[in-house]
């Protein structure tokens, strides 16, 4: 009995603890200053998204419009060694357009409302990051005139809210297999960087810092810039980008839910193996 | 060596090896030696000495950095907040190298790649030294597979007061 009762509490306070922290950083967030998230892609391992998060990092100013810059990161993590991740990338590109809603979005949404403390957000997205950078556009339920994507690398057939990107005609794997074999109606390259000696295979072309960033960085700071300079902060109410549209509150609501159905889940699932 | 140690970045506890014993072995662990006790590897700390003797400004970033490359591989238990927390002590290295070494012309400024480079080249001493064996390597791979959304570290970005150090 008193086993019972401990199991009752603890369930209680797993399915509720994201709660307390939403309801923390919800009314935390400034009108002045802006943050940019990184999403990495499944090919790039934790290691080199470090790097690249890094090197975004170091690479863009302090301030932009005499508001600081806080660089961020969403992990986009790989699942069974890699083994599902082709998998998951060929389902999201099927769908692309379409709702994204798995429990890595999820994890990135929660992680996000930890971190964020400004209104005005960027979520820069990298190769298959790109796929979660536009469902975060749209599920984070944050205004839509201080929401932006910029997408580089990008798989997908549009970047969320009309936002910027850059892709070269170089990149073996977006504008060689994916656009060739896979879907041929993601967004056209629109720069072409020269070949790097060395780089080759399959992911020739494609990495975040060593090609783009050391050969397009102008242009994609500049991206970046414009995309910032752009960012308005209105009511919270107001332009939401929430699927509801009921603005903010409710997206995030909708997340908790979400996130609480899901540990549900994982709970009762390795209850039943206990 | 967190929150500054100034003896350490001036070399009066630096672990020269004795005349008498020779140069030990400072591969025969993963954690290799740390005589001196300040959380860096002997022969890393060396080595930076060796590379930087005029600046001690250059030997305290790059001290702070290989001590959190140091935390990576010396971990008796690995969980993504244990790794998270030690991947900002590293950004934060990073982030001290940068902007002391090749500081932004002004904070609105961007950097280029050249200077991408740059600061590239101060950390790829480092980690070249630091996961010098398959073992080490081996032993950050695994390390980084525990790594989550990790964070800013809400610290200073240098552990030391580097407006203090003469050169």
């Amino acid at each position: 009995m008193r086993h019972r009762f401990i199991y009752i509490a603890q369930l209680i306070s797993f399915v509720f603890a994201p709660f307390f922290v939403f309801a923390q950083t919800e009314n935390l967030c400034s009108p002045t200053g802006y943050t940019i998230l990184a999403i990495n892609g499944i090919l790039t391992n934790e290691e080199t998204a470090k790097k690249n998060r890094n090197s975004l990092k170091n690479q863009l100013p302090e301030f932009f419009n005499n508001e600081s810059i806080t660089i961020d990161y969403l992990h986009n993590p790989s699942h069974f060694a890699g083994g599902g991740d082709i998998a998951k990338t060929v389902a999201q590109m099927m769908n692309d357009g379409k709702e994204v809603d798995d429990y890595d979005l999820t994890e990135m949404l929660q992680s996000a409302s930890e971190k964020v403390k400004t209104r005005k957000l960027l979520v820069v997205g990298h190769s298959q990051g790109n796929f979660y950078a536009n469902a975060f556009y749209k599920m984070a339920g944050t205004p839509s005139e201080s929401t932006a994507v910029y997408s580089v690398a990008t798989p997908s057939s549009y970047v969320a809210g009309g936002g910027e990107y850059i892709t070269s005609e170089t990149d073996k794997m977006i504008a060689g297999l994916v656009a060739r074999v896979l879907r041929k109606d993601i967004l056209p390259p629109n720069t072409r960087i020269e070949e790097v000696s060395g780089d080759i295979g399959l992911t020739a072309g494609h990495s975040f810092s060593d090609v783009y960033l050391k050969y397009r960085g102008a242009e994609i700071v500049g991206g970046i810039e414009n995309a910032l300079g752009k960012l308005r902060v209105n009511s919270p109410l107001e332009g939401s980008t929430s699927p509801t549209g009921e603005g903010r509150e409710a997206a995030l609501l909708q997340v908790r839910q979400q996130k609480s159905q899901k540990r549900l889940q994982i709970f009762w699932k390795a209850s039943r193996l206990l | 060596m967190d929150g500054g140690n100034y003896s350490d970045v001036l070399g009066e506890n630096l672990p020269v090896p004795s005349e008498v014993e020779g140069t030990p072995d400072y591969d025969t662990t993963i954690a290799g030696l740390d005589t001196n006790k300040n959380g860096i590897r002997d022969d890393v700390e060396l080595a930076i000495f060796s590379e930087y003797p005029n600046s001690a400004r250059t030997r305290a970033v790059l001290l702070q950095y290989a001590l959190a490359l140091q935390m990576e591989v010396t971990q008796g238990f690995l969980n993504e907040d244990i790794v998270n927390a030690i991947v900002e002590e590293d950004s934060r290295a990073g982030t001290c190298i940068a902007d002391t070494l090749v500081p932004r012309k002004s904070p609105s400024s961007s950097r280029t790649y050249s200077d991408i480079e740059k600061i590239d080249a101060h950390t790829i001493f480092v980690d070249e030294k630091q996961f010098n064996n398959t073992a080490r390597k081996t032993a950050k791979d695994k390390f980084y597979e525990y790594m989550g959304s990790y964070s800013n570290s809400p610290k200073p970005i240098c552990d030391i007061d580097l407006s203090t150090l003469p050169n």
